[in-house]
């Protein structure tokens, strides 16, 4: 009896390595954000705008994570996405509606609409081309932004948002704690659906079809579509990242669309690694904290660390961390089995 | 007998050259044909029409009677018309277990499932199992598709083949680069092939194409040049001089 149990967990066991992109290491990030969110409010209650700033920045890595590391879009404008977000819920607060999560939803749902429209221009040329493509949309859109002035209030931005206490019980207030638990709750709850899809059907069919695209239209794969589809709820997670920006900051200003955002995601998700969730959120971290260490012994020279960093990263890691971190392991392991061979 | 595939003066032109020039054949359900010819006669081009990677330049394409010529790639794939390749096209990252998985989804066009779970998918995950098993990979499931030695990348490549329910299966040269008992053991998977498949060999190997083909097509400078029994072709003197002076044998 006992033995038939053992046999069993050790089967079920090597399914679970069958699977590359395994559930449990996706349970793992979830309680890692929760406990590493809950202990930064509890050690450092005065750094609550930063851990928030960390929480958006790290949405939109994974929004990113989506859209390169799954389906294999490389794209230099992910701020289009992030930037429309951030004023569709930034004008509806203006408008008078200021009822916080309709507001978040409108504004994925409008950069997710816009994103399924742009992905058609992706779909033919390789990574150039997207680069090429991704970057003058996102131009455009920034360049459209500060002419429609009117609309946007142009380079002086949206200002005087003001947003209802979320439910009608939490308002948003000067410590930027309502702030925090706001966008941590929704980062958990996009990373359990990040979590979902990438251990879906549609999850594999990304990863196959980024791996070697002919291959996966013989097996009767509709290509065009999954990319469609991975390419718009990236823009709409990448939506709803700006419109949390534009509520918990309660202003947006024309830099969300700017070309250093979509440039900065990208550097963060390849510095913590794509395709595997862990990446987006490590990588945001990491680019953060390096930021405000950095900025505050050298004010002038962070952006040479930042290039620094740049190039260690695709020389020494072009896994990123988690690709690093997975090979150390990888090697531990070998180390830990060649030892017990003798033996056995 | 019925038809399973046939084409209608299919031609494909690249500029000036003819690749393809207006083939018409058919392939009875069930029947084990080999394609063979020397290099450049335009076997990989005709796959490549067939499965519709490339557009025709003119002419049809039925499977099972049903004209596919205007049908996209994955729509072929999905109605039975499945291929394998002569050199490595797979999913590097991905493990047996999971590009089988895939390939089962994907032939009931049931990828495109953003909120199931792989996991919950008990039915497909023994099929796929069963599949590996068909071919001898189940022990190395769980491996990276890259990190696996060649002979059982070629046998993988056949299972993704398998798993995606073809009705005619087009193989081409799948032993490609394998050692002799590595090729023994794809021959044998492909000979044990239920009689609802039909398959169309393409292959260099002529040990291999005598030793499983009922029927063998000859093709040279884009046209059939001969059809018939593999006694016939081995006997027919245009395909001895096709070959350059007759290195043909029979039964090996």
């Amino acid at each position: 009896m006992a033995d038939e149990r053992t046999a069993e967990i050790a089967v079920s066991g090597a399914e679970d390595r069958a699977f590359g992109l395994a559930e449990p290491a996706g349970i793992g990030l979830l309680w890692a954000i929760a406990l590493g969110a809950l202990g930064t409010a509890w050690f450092f209650p005065l750094h609550l705008a930063l851990a928030a700033d960390i929480l958006i920045l790290a949405l939109f890595a994974l929004s990113l994570d989506l859209v390169l590391g799954f389906a294999g879009i490389v794209s230099l404008g992910h701020a289009a996405f992030f930037g429309t977000g951030a004023y569709v819920a930034g004008l509806l607060a203006l408008a008078g509606w200021r009822e916080p999560l309709s507001g978040l939803l409108a504004a994925g749902v409008v950069a997710g609409l816009l994103g399924l429209v742009a992905s058609f221009l992706l779909l033919r040329g390789r990574d150039l081309s997207r680069l090429m493509v991704t970057l003058g949309l996102g131009m455009m859109l920034h360049e459209a932004a500060n002419k429609a002035a009117w609309l946007t209030g142009g380079a002086d931005g949206l200002q005087g948002i003001r947003i209802d206490p979320i439910a009608g019980l939490f308002a948003f207030d000067l410590f930027g704690r309502t702030a925090f638990f706001y966008s941590l709750s929704v980062t958990l709850l996009a990373v359990a659906l990040l979590v979902r899809l990438a251990t879906s059907p549609f999850g594999l069919a990304l990863r196959a079809i980024r791996a070697n695209a002919l291959r996966a239209r013989l097996l009767g794969i509709d290509v065009e579509r999954h990319l469609v589809i991975a390419h718009g709820l990236g823009a709409g997670l990448a939506g709803i990242a700006g419109g949390l920006l534009a509520q918990t900051t309660q202003f947006v200003s024309l830099d969300v669309l700017a070309f250093q955002r979509s440039a900065e995601v990208l550097l963060v998700l390849l510095l913590g690694g794509a395709g595997n969730l862990w990446g987006a959120v490590v990588g945001a971290v990491v680019f953060k904290l390096a930021h405000e260490t950095l900025a505050s012994i050298t004010v002038h020279y962070w952006t040479f660390w930042l290039g620094a960093m740049l190039v260690v990263l695709v020389l020494f890691a072009s896994d990123g961390m988690t690709g690093l971190a997975r090979q150390l392991a990888h090697r531990m392991r070998r180390r830990a089995g060649a030892r017990r061979a003798p033996g056995s | 007998m019925s038809t399973a595939l046939a084409t209608e003066a299919l031609a494909r032109r690249f500029g000036g050259l003819v690749a393809v020039d207006e083939v018409t054949l058919r392939l009875r359900a069930g029947e084990r044909a080999a394609l063979i010819g020397p290099n450049g006669a335009g076997k990989t081009t005709l796959v490549n029409l067939l499965t519709g990677t490339i557009a025709p330049s003119s002419g049809r394409i039925f499977l099972e009677g049903r004209d596919v010529t205007a049908l996209p790639a994955h729509r072929r794939a999905r109605a039975g018309l499945v291929r394998t390749f002569q050199i490595r096209q797979l999913f590097d990252p991905l493990t047996p277990l999971e590009a089988v998985m895939l390939a089962l989804l994907a032939a009931r066009g049931r990828s495109l499932a953003p909120f199931r779970r792989l996991r919950r998918e008990e039915a497909l995950l023994e099929e796929a199992r069963a599949v590996l098993r068909s071919v001898g990979l189940e022990g190395l499931r769980g491996e990276p598709t890259r990190t696996l030695p060649y002979g059982a990348q070629r046998l993988l490549e056949l299972a993704l083949a398998l798993a995606g329910r073809p009705k005619v299966l087009l193989l081409d040269e799948p032993a490609a680069g394998v050692l002799r008992e590595e090729s023994r053991e794809i021959l044998q998977t492909i000979a044990r092939l239920p009689r609802s498949v039909t398959v169309l060999l393409i292959e260099h190997d002529m040990d291999l194409v005598f030793r499983f083909a009922e029927r063998i097509l000859v093709m040279v400078q884009g046209r059939i040049l001969a059809d018939g029994s593999p006694r016939e072709v081995a006997g027919d003197p245009r395909v001895r001089a096709a070959y350059l002076g007759g290195s043909i044998d029979v039964g090996g």
